[in-house]
């Protein structure tokens, strides 16, 4: 930096000089410098390698099966790429014929909806059931560890295994839900053959399951003494829940929020096991992912795939944005507390 | 309040004290525990019923899998044995009894329900006592093994007619029937002629429901005529759907336990690879970054956190099905070592470890490797086995992927099974027991290891860096 600028400064004579005066001395210690530069590259290159050596599965891995597919999609979404191109991919460039023709069936459109329906049911029965039973289960003292431990316990059912069980849960010939909504005077319902209630009956298991530890190692890091403060203060459990634990836990929950708002536009295997490829009756329950799934493996049309692949990244993208829009307002807001370290005092 | 006002200034604190636990035992509060005792009780029943029906339903036959309403508690399933009597018919052999039961056996039922849902052998019974006994191994569908065996259906005619021509079809019937003989003859329970005449009419009505056109004794022309159906409650009988999904599923050609090994390799390979690579890279990340490096890194390894994964899903598929990796194992643990979810869970840990471990370690003149290995993974073992055990779990769950690169019968692993077991459960008769029994089969493996993993969770051991 220092020579450069040297180079272009006005008094060029005074730098010229010094810079020879350095080249000098530079030039009685080349050797000694030398070694010590060389010594210090061996070791520079030695730490990468060492570094690499650690690591580079994992970054070949995200290289390859990450970024690349990922370009990968992006690029060959606009290429015609079907089963006979598989010998020399991706088959002729067609521009933005497959998003056209995404945009253009009604299928698609349906498949969104349907999406987004699921999205809000889900929120519905299994985004908020849980954070209210962390809460009532956090004010419990004797006997909290048996029944969070129980509580627990149904989350050892293996994925597909529990979709088995509601799928025979929900059975319309000899399913138990009909039995027990029968106590209440409703008739025997087709729960998944019914596209007027599959998409609720999808979601609607998410009421029973779906106990996320993380509420209640955030609500266990809560001080105590907020809580003593405000007992001191005349508050009622109740009204500490209210003041302290839900604002507590909010960073956590908005977290939550984001990932299974994301996850929600990739509702799939459960569509899949419990109503079969076409997503239940004339589809109504089919979603974006099926879309993928079926122009993938019915309609072996790889390009139109990815196509749709893209536009639901885009999709999860954009609703990301709204929801930074909005945390960021409600932060503009003044309630500017969150997302600070609040219980540092 | 009025305490506070009247109590001396220097036993004031006491007094405070004394005021939070008035408050924390007021009426509202009481009520209001006693709520939160109620409610999380009520989930957790709530909750835990998909497990039990998950249980009971893995005892069921079809029968009872199928009843409306549903059998809401496992219910002993009852053995039947039908009695060969032979009393004053001549020159009765044990050819006779072997052909005589294996008309019974096979012929009676119609083809598309589980031979062992209406499990029933056959007593060679001479004056009230049991010579010997014949039942039927199967455990397959009887649709599946008489297409194996014959083309369409088979009458006691077409039997006959092989068993005289000597045709080996004959044969193949027999040697799926287990005979046993009795020396010394065991006593038949003795039963009134009413009893009996029940016992025969609650075993036909219990057969209908297995099998619409089941065909009764009578219409088979035998030399013994059927003088007594027995009827037992057998405690093992709950779990012979176990051995129906252990021997075979239905349709599949193999094992459960060829798909359980299969699952098995997979999820313990994946998981070695995870600990292996994963750990590394989070100590890589910890460690041994240059500075200017790690923020550029890190993001590096966050972005594809960020991007849903089904931008890389069909073109994964896609060049795995070019590089003729479709139905293998590699293709599911390939994908595995794109994950940076676990670096950055074991980076937290590593940043926590003392950093004069790794001083130490250079001054004693170890190398890098010599540091990770014999310094920092003894002391690493919980996040270790943490990680290894979730990510065991999560490929032994694990469905959409091999789902979609693994079709071929003998590489398919137990979710697929569960998957295609439910997939053929359709029509009036509805066999979920056997799904049951599988999903069971699936979970019990899962379920200590889960338990390990809930405690080290629980105990804060790996999330301690997760703050609200």
């Amino acid at each position: 930096m220092d020579t450069g600028n040297a180079n272009t400064g006005s008094d060029s004579g005074v730098t010229r000089t010094l810079k020879a005066g350095r080249t000098a001395k530079i030039a009685g210690e080349t050797s000694a410098l030398k070694k010590k530069k060389r010594a210090k590259l061996k070791r520079e290159i030695r730490a990468v390698a060492v570094f690499l050596a650690f690591s580079f599965p994992t970054i070949l891995g995200l290289l390859v099966f990450k970024y690349g597919m990922a370009f990968n999609s992006v690029i060959y979404s606009f290429f015609r790429y079907s089963q006979n191109d598989l010998a020399n991919p991706p088959g002729p460039f067609v521009w933005f014929e497959n998003y056209e023709r995404i945009f253009q069936s009604p299928i698609f459109w349906d498949q969104l909806k349907n999406t987004l329906i699921l999205f809000v049911f889900g929120m519905a029965f299994g985004f908020f059931p849980p954070i209210v039973y962390t809460i009532f289960m956090s004010q419990i003292g004797r006997g909290q560890a048996t029944l969070r431990y129980l509580r627990m316990l149904p989350g050892a059912i293996p994925g597909v295994a529990a979709l088995a069980v509601w799928k025979y849960i929900y059975d319309s010939d000899f399913g138990i839900l009909n039995t027990v909504v029968g106590f209440f005077d409703i008739p025997p319902q087709r729960w998944l053959e019914d596209p007027a209630l599959v998409k609720f009956t999808l979601r609607f298991s998410g009421l029973l399951g779906g106990f996320n530890m993380l509420y209640l190692i955030t609500i266990n890091n809560i001080p105590e003494e907020i809580y003593e403060a405000a007992r001191i203060d005349g508050a009622s459990e109740f009204r500490c829940v209210f003041a302290i634990t839900i604002p507590g836990m909010s960073t956590m929950i908005a977290t939550q929020f984001l990932l299974s708002m994301s996850g929600a536009l990739l509702a799939f295997q459960d569509v899949l096991v419990m109503t079969g490829q076409q997503g239940g009756p004339d589809g109504a329950a089919s979603t974006l992912m099926m879309g993928v799934y079926n122009r993938m493996f019915t309609n072996i049309d790889y390009g139109s795939a990815m196509a749709l692949a893209v536009i639901i990244v885009l999709l999860t993208c954009f609703f990301l944005l709204i929801r930074m829009y909005f945390a960021r307002r409600l932060d503009d807001e003044g309630t500017g507390r969150r997302n600070k370290n609040r219980w540092k005092s | 309040m009025e305490e506070l006002a009247n109590a001396a200034p220097e036993q004031q604190t006491d007094k405070v004290k004394i005021v939070i636990t008035r408050r924390r035992g007021g009426r509202g509060d009481r009520v209001f525990r006693f709520l939160c005792y109620v409610f999380t009780i009520f989930s957790v029943i709530v909750g835990l019923f998909p497990l039990y029906w998950l249980l009971v339903s893995s005892t069921k036959d079809a029968l009872t899998a199928s009843a409306n309403p549903p059998i809401m508690t496992p219910v002993l399933p009852t053995k039947w044995s039908v009695g060969l009597d032979t009393g004053g018919v001549a020159d009765y052999t044990q050819d006779d009894f072997e052909y005589e039961s294996a008309v019974l056996l096979w012929m009676t039922c119609d083809r598309n329900i589980p031979v062992s849902a209406l499990s029933y052998s056959t007593l060679w019974v001479e004056d009230g006592a049991v010579r010997g006994r014949a039942t039927l191994t199967v455990a397959k569908y009887q649709s599946q093994y008489a297409k194996d065996l014959f083309v369409g259906r088979v009458t006691q005619r077409v039997m006959t007619g092989w068993r005289d021509s000597g045709s080996d079809k004959y044969g193949r019937l027999l040697s799926h029937i287990s005979f046993a003989y009795y020396g010394t003859a065991q006593a038949l329970p003795a039963a009134s002629a009413d009893e009996k005449a029940a016992q025969i009419n609650q075993f036909y009505s219990d057969a209908q429901g297995f099998s619409g056109d089941f065909q009764s004794f009578e219409t088979f022309s035998l030399r013994a005529h059927v003088g007594s159906v027995v009827g037992e409650k057998s405690f093992w009988g709950l779990f012979d759907v176990y051995s129906r999904a252990w021997n075979s599923v239905g349709t599949f050609q193999h094992s459960i336990l060829h798909y359980a090994l299969n699952s098995l390799v997979v999820a313990t390979v994946a998981a070695l690879l995870k600990i292996l690579v994963a750990g590394g890279a989070g100590y890589a990340l910890s460690k041994l970054i240059k500075k200017r490096w790690k923020n550029a890194y890190t993001m590096f390894l966050i972005i594809p956190l960020l991007i849903p994964g089904v931008i890389e899903q069909v073109p994964l598929y896609t060049l795995f099905l070019r590089m003729g990796l479709k139905n293998t194992f590699t293709a599911i643990w390939l994908p595995g070592l794109a994950d940076s979810f676990t670096p950055i869970l074991f980076r937290g840990f590593f940043d926590a470890l003392p950093k004069d471990l790794r001083e130490a370690g250079k001054v004693d003149g170890a190398t890098e490797f010599g540091i990770y290995f014999k310094l920092i993974l003894p002391l690493s073992v919980p996040v270790f086995v943490y990680i290894a055990i979730s990510a065991f779990v999560g490929s032994w769950d694990n469905f959409m992927w091999p789902f979609m690169i693994l079709g071929a019968d003998s590489k398919l692993t137990l979710p697929l099974i569960i998957h295609r077991s439910m997939a053929m459960v359709s029509g009036a008769r509805k066999d979920y027991a056997v799904t049951m029994a599988i999903s069971v089969l699936t979970m019990l493996p899962l379920l200590p290891l889960f338990l390990i993993n809930q405690k080290f969770v629980s105990r804060g051991l790996v999330f301690s860096g997760i703050k609200g």
